[in-house]
């Protein structure tokens, strides 16, 4: 229990840190997308926000338990077991997600592909953390 | 984005516009009265910009025939009582988000109204005979109070006759929003933020008659 604890909260401050990484570059090197966010869909104000930080954590706590069960499907250095475990979790988790979304909502194709390439590379994040402290 | 707010820089110009007309009509220094109008297809927008894009707010109010008293002497002309209120939500940005930051940032909510004091303007006098078809400059100071706040601006603009009772009044004018203590919004947890300053652009068509 005590390492899981320690494998959540390390991979979600390491995740809220690229979060605000991710934000930066956007508005930086992506105006255009950025602006996609000043728009009624998007509340990032009031008591709502506090989820949005709260949401690395959700994250890394959520594939600790998977990468506890499935761990031992991964085979080979930490870094290729890492980068396995986020393409597993972008394939059945994030994949299907960003399509309902696309399909459902008024969003632009390029938004929604950078959310499914941003949810890949939080769980490899995620995966290279828990392979090397966890392996 | 906000900036304070162009409603009210539609009317002031409205009042810019009464002093030219002001100006053609009366000789001595007794004040007159007039009514002028807006017609339709003037425009008046804001233009801000943030760190990610630019947006335009086009002004929505309604702009009755209103009478106005002043004081003229060859091509500067003194008001009294040239008192303007309007609605601080009068906005369209074309996005509800901005037009609810807009509106958050002039505290519309606490301040509703704008109020806007037509002081004084000067322009050349021989502009206003009605010999000069060219476009001529008009300056106007007024007092502007937008969330509590007022402070006096000069305002230039350009002026054409376009006939014995209308006139073309063109311009621009930048605002500092953080001078009317109004903080410029911000959005995605402050990464987006929208300047400081502000340009009202305003293409106006007014007429004149005789109060009644």
């Amino acid at each position: 229990m005590k390492k899981l604890l320690i494998k959540g909260f390390a991979a979600g401050a390491a995740l809220l840190i690229l979060s605000y990484i991710a934000l930066y570059l956007v508005v930086s090197f992506f105006p255009s997308m950025a602006e996609q966010y000043y728009d009624p869909i998007f509340s990032f104000e009031g008591e709502k926000g506090i989820l949005y930080f709260i949401h690395p954590f959700v994250l890394s706590f959520a594939l600790a338990w998977f990468w506890r069960r499935f761990k031992s499907l991964f085979h080979g250095p930490f870094w290729w077991r890492g980068i396995e475990m986020g393409l597993v979790y972008g394939l059945i988790a994030t994949l299907p997600a960003m399509w309902i979304t696309f399909s459902a909502m008024s969003v632009s194709l390029g938004l929604v592909f950078s959310w499914l390439i941003y949810g890949v590379l939080q769980a490899m994040v995620v995966g290279v953390i828990f392979a090397k402290i966890s392996p | 984005m906000f900036f304070d707010s162009p409603p009210w820089a539609y009317k002031f110009l409205f009042l810019i516009a009464a002093a030219c007309l002001l100006g053609n009509t009366n000789s001595d220094n007794n004040p007159i009265k007039k009514r002028f109008r807006i017609e339709d297809g003037s425009k008046l927008y804001l233009k801000g910009t943030s760190n990610v894009n630019a947006f335009t707010c086009d002004c929505q109010d309604q702009y009755c025939e209103q009478t106005l008293e002043a004081d003229y002497n060859g091509g500067y002309a003194r008001f009294k009582n040239a008192d303007l209120t309007l609605k601080s939500k009068k906005f369209d940005c074309h996005n509800r988000k901005i037009d609810c930051d807009m509106q958050k940032a002039l505290k519309s909510d606490q301040y509703p109204l704008i109020k806007i004091s037509l002081l004084e303007t000067s322009q050349n006098p021989k502009s206003l005979n009605g010999g000069c078809k060219d476009w001529f400059d008009v300056q106007a100071n007024v007092k502007i109070t937008i969330t509590n706040v007022t402070k006096t601006e000069s305002i230039p603009a350009k002026a054409k006759v376009l006939g014995p009772d209308r006139f073309l009044l063109q311009g621009e004018n930048a605002l500092q929003m953080s001078a009317y203590g109004i903080n410029p919004p911000e959005a995605l947890f402050g990464m987006i933020k929208v300047n400081d300053w502000i340009t009202f652009h305003f293409d106006l068509i007014v007429s004149i008659g005789e109060v009644q």
